[in-house]
């Protein structure tokens, strides 16, 4: 039979599981709007000694890591969609000639004035117009492929921010590990620690795709990019982004004219004399890819270990996302408006140096020729590269040409070759009948939409395909993000759902604590008046 | 399951913004009048947009040319018709001096007169366009095709234009003679004029066998104009027939395009209406949710 000491133990017992729900009621609904929290509970458990009372175990936190790791994947998706989306968004403007301005626009304009000119040949308004529609349409090339070009510097400059942010973040998740490991060990509650860490790993999963892998002193491991280790129980690696291969708009750093300043590829700056050789490195890689690595790096700064670079395919989140769109989406389509120009100039000028202009001269050029791109040597003393730099690889020969698109100088109107430069076929009089004859403009207007330009398709469809590339692909990652999206609502839902605190809960918690105090105080009380009772009779 | 703070939270601000994109997105094509402003809201509707764009664009430069040739064609008509006309009256003249009766005084005044007709025949032939083409003198427009050497009564007239025509296309795919050669008008050697001119010169010398050869050779110019300005008539109708597919395909593109590009602006008012109800129910529901809870009844 239980002692009256014994029975106000129970009591005490009683009144010290109450004041432990009552704490954790209040400590929920102080907590109830911060953002990541996971309400707790308190165990309430016979005491170990059968009949001695109450023991009220935890705070415990309740936690559903199942919701959480699928949301964190899913906020990983939305992540690379949205790091897609953001770049394409970019490009998208560039291309979109919906507003009737735009490459396409340009090109249909200067084939209409090309047209328009066969109709009068000698009228210098038409003769003009074909000039300004050229001036447009080279503006435009250049136009996009600066698009294009900023595009992709915007695209470097944000993977490193997303790099820095994983790193930073990796950096807080390592940090907690050992908070939460000095605490556990010393007794105390690591929940809120936790709910910290765990707000942390989502906000990662968003950037990059990770591997969390719990271990029991409660420290988790995060690895990414295919397997790589980013945290290790207190440390984590630095994630860096870098350009592997020559930009497509960075200089190679070749020395051209030998004077000890490293030029571009087409700058135009002429050799001093026969022989001059590129000096400086050759550039290693004729393509272009952003590469992430994870490097070890001391409290110098210094990279003391790296891992091997990490393809695209293996990162996910945002980051993978942004090198996604760079390294596969956007530098061929650079290239390939680079291509247009370059074969444009090409075969225009063919036709336009065997035409005839009003003044009967012939062999004029239009565009302003563009060298082959790996041309750097000057073997002949003309002042014109004639040769590849010695153990240098090999670029398209038409990199950067839409940058170097011109008319050729000293173009006037006059000087447009509308006419066949062909006396036996038929005999043309230079002095009356050559400039009313449209033979040549009208070979040049059908050039625009000849497939023989773009070997087998024609430049409106080649940058039609570019376009509608782009706008499927953006289509497609705003689509991803969308679902991503509702997905990760559904789940977040699920999870706020469950560990999430209500308010109105914890108010009754509150109450039931309330009178359970009451109670277990009213036990004392008892206890109280019968041990006076037994005083008086022993008294 | 569990209403949590966090999930009301959560509901407000998912179910509001999901409508205040429906507001945007509609209040955005009412105010633009398009469908689509970006490639990647519908990939297939903008190609379709700037293909159709391309083709009004081609219409419309291809419009131009037939207009050109149109006017060139019809001054050219014009032209010889009055040629035609003329010649008409030399020949009343020519055949009123052919008889025994006349003197060579008036022989010698119709001949003066003549030569005035042959002037205004020669001015004709060498007429300009606004822009200063030379109608008559095929791809060589930038000089008169006809020069006359010698003064009266003995004047001979020399073309010097071109016998080359310029093709220009006036319909999709459609290319035709633009341009109209003295040959075509006024004989491969300018034998009209030559024939008024040698008509000239027999009146001036009374000389009646050269009168009435001249007579002779006047009708067979005649007939080369007029058949000539029927041909030419042949060719400005059939540039007409032409130039109907032009304008049937233009505003055929140009309903296609409108049909993808230009927004149904009834619908999208329906659409920021509907859109507006439901924010304004969302706005109470939440309002009511909020309020509602255990505080406000456990004391």
């Amino acid at each position: 039979m239980p002692s009256i000491n014994e029975i106000l133990s129970i009591g005490r017992s009683g009144l010290g599981a109450s004041r432990t729900r009552l704490a954790i009621a209040s400590f929920n609904i102080a907590n109830a709007n911060t953002p990541g929290y996971s309400r707790q509970v308190a165990d309430l458990v016979p005491s170990a000694t059968p009949g001695t009372g109450v023991d009220a175990l935890g705070p415990r936190a309740i936690r559903n890591q199942f919701v959480a790791r699928s949301l964190a994947t899913t906020l990983g998706n939305r992540g690379f969609y949205q790091g897609r989306a953001t770049t394409l968004a970019l490009v998208q403007e560039t291309v979109n000639d919906l507003d009737g301005v735009g490459l396409v626009t340009s090109l249909d304009n200067f084939q209409n004035a090309l047209r328009e000119l066969s109709a009068n040949p000698a009228g210098s308004a038409e003769r003009q117009q074909v000039l300004g529609t050229a001036e447009q349409m080279i503006a435009q090339f250049k136009a996009v492929r600066h698009g294009f070009q900023e595009a992709m510097e915007v695209g470097e400059g944000q993977a490193q921010n997303v790099a820095n942010q994983i790193t930073l973040r990796a950096r807080q998740v390592a940090k907690l590990n050992g908070q939460i490991q000095h605490m556990a060990q010393s007794g105390e509650s690591i929940e809120a620690l936790i709910d910290t860490r765990d707000q942390v790993v989502l906000e990662l999963s968003e950037l990059i795709e990770i591997d969390v892998i719990p271990q029991n002193d409660n420290s988790v491991l995060i690895y990414a990019g295919g397997g790589r280790p980013l945290v290790t129980d207190t440390d984590s690696l630095v994630v860096k982004v870098s350009p592997l291969g020559p930009a497509p708009y960075d200089d190679v750093g070749l020395d051209f004219d030998g004077d000890g300043d490293p030029d571009s590829n087409n700058d135009g700056i002429p050799f001093n004399e026969p022989g001059d050789v590129a000096v400086g490195a050759a550039p290693a890689t004729a393509g272009y890819q952003l590469t992430v690595t994870f490097e070890r790096v001391n409290e110098d700064g210094v990279t003391t270990s790296a891992l091997a670079p990490i393809p695209g395919h293996d990162l996910g989140g945002e980051l993978g996302g942004l090198l996604d769109a760079q390294n596969v989406t956007l530098s061929d389509k650079i290239d390939t408006v680079d291509e247009m120009a370059y074969r444009l100039v090409i075969e225009f000028n063919k036709l336009h140096t065997a035409g005839t202009d009003i003044n009967g001269q012939t062999q004029n050029l239009f565009f302003k020729p563009i060298p082959d791109a790996n041309l750097a040597i000057d073997t002949d003393g003309d002042g014109i590269a004639d040769q590849p730099a010695p153990g240098a690889d090999l670029l398209n020969p038409w990199a950067r040409a839409a940058e170097s698109l011109e008319l050729v100088d000293g173009l006037t109107f006059d000087k447009i070759a509308a006419a066949q430069d062909d006396p036996q076929n038929p005999a043309l009089d230079p002095a009356t009948e050559l400039a009313g004859d449209n033979t040549k403009v009208l070979e040049m207007a059908d050039l625009i939409t000849s497939t023989i330009v773009m070997n087998g398709t024609t430049l409106q469809a080649t940058f039609d395909k570019i376009v509608q590339d782009i706008a499927q692909e953006t289509q497609a990652a705003d689509i991803g993000v969308f679902t991503e999206d509702a997905s990760a609502t559904q789940l977040s839902n699920l999870l706020v759902a469950e560990t999430a605190v209500s308010i109105d809960e914890e108010m009754i918690e509150m109450t039931l604590a309330n009178q359970a105090f009451e109670a277990a105080g009213m036990i004392i009380r008892n206890v109280d008046e019968m041990a006076e009772t037994l005083l008086r009779l022993v008294g | 399951m569990r209403v949590t703070n966090a999930l009301i939270q959560k509901f407000v601000s998912t179910s509001t913004s999901g409508i205040k994109e429906v507001l945007f997105d509609a209040a955005k094509k009412i105010s633009s009048g398009r469908v689509i402003d970006t490639p990647s809201e519908d990939p297939i509707r903008a190609a379709k947009i700037v293909r159709m764009d391309r083709l009004i664009k081609q219409m419309e430069t291809i419009d131009k040319s037939y207009q050109r040739v149109r006017s060139d064609l019809s001054a050219a008509e014009q032209g010889l018709s009055h040629a035609s006309q003329s010649l008409t009256e030399i020949k009343s003249m020519a055949i009123a001096m052919a008889t025994d009766t006349v003197s060579a005084t008036d022989r010698d005044a119709t001949a003066q007169t003549i030569q005035g007709f042959l002037d205004q025949l020669l001015n004709t032939a060498n007429r300009q366009q606004e822009d200063g083409r030379h109608l008559f003198a095929g791809i060589a427009e930038g000089k008169a095709p006809y020069s006359v050497v010698g003064a009266f009564p003995a004047t001979t007239v020399a073309y010097e234009g071109s016998t080359v025509s310029r093709e220009v296309e006036v319909a999709p795919g459609v290319k035709v003679d633009a341009t109209v050669t003295g040959a075509q008008s006024f004989g491969a050697n300018g034998e009209v004029f030559q024939t008024v001119a040698d008509l000239i010169t027999a009146l001036d010398a009374n000389n009646d066998a050269a009168i009435e050869a001249s007579l002779n050779a006047l009708d067979t110019q005649m007939e080369t104009v007029v058949v000539n300005l029927a041909s030419l008539g042949t060719r400005i109708r059939a540039l007409d027939e032409t130039n109907t597919i032009t304008e049937d395909l233009k505003i055929q593109y140009m309903l296609s395009k409108a049909d993808v590009e230009e927004v149904d602006v009834t619908a999208e008012i329906t659409r920021y209406t509907t859109a507006e109800t439901s924010l304004q129910a969302v706005v109470e529901v939440t309002r009511r949710l909020m309020s509602n809870s255990l505080a406000s009844f456990l004391r």
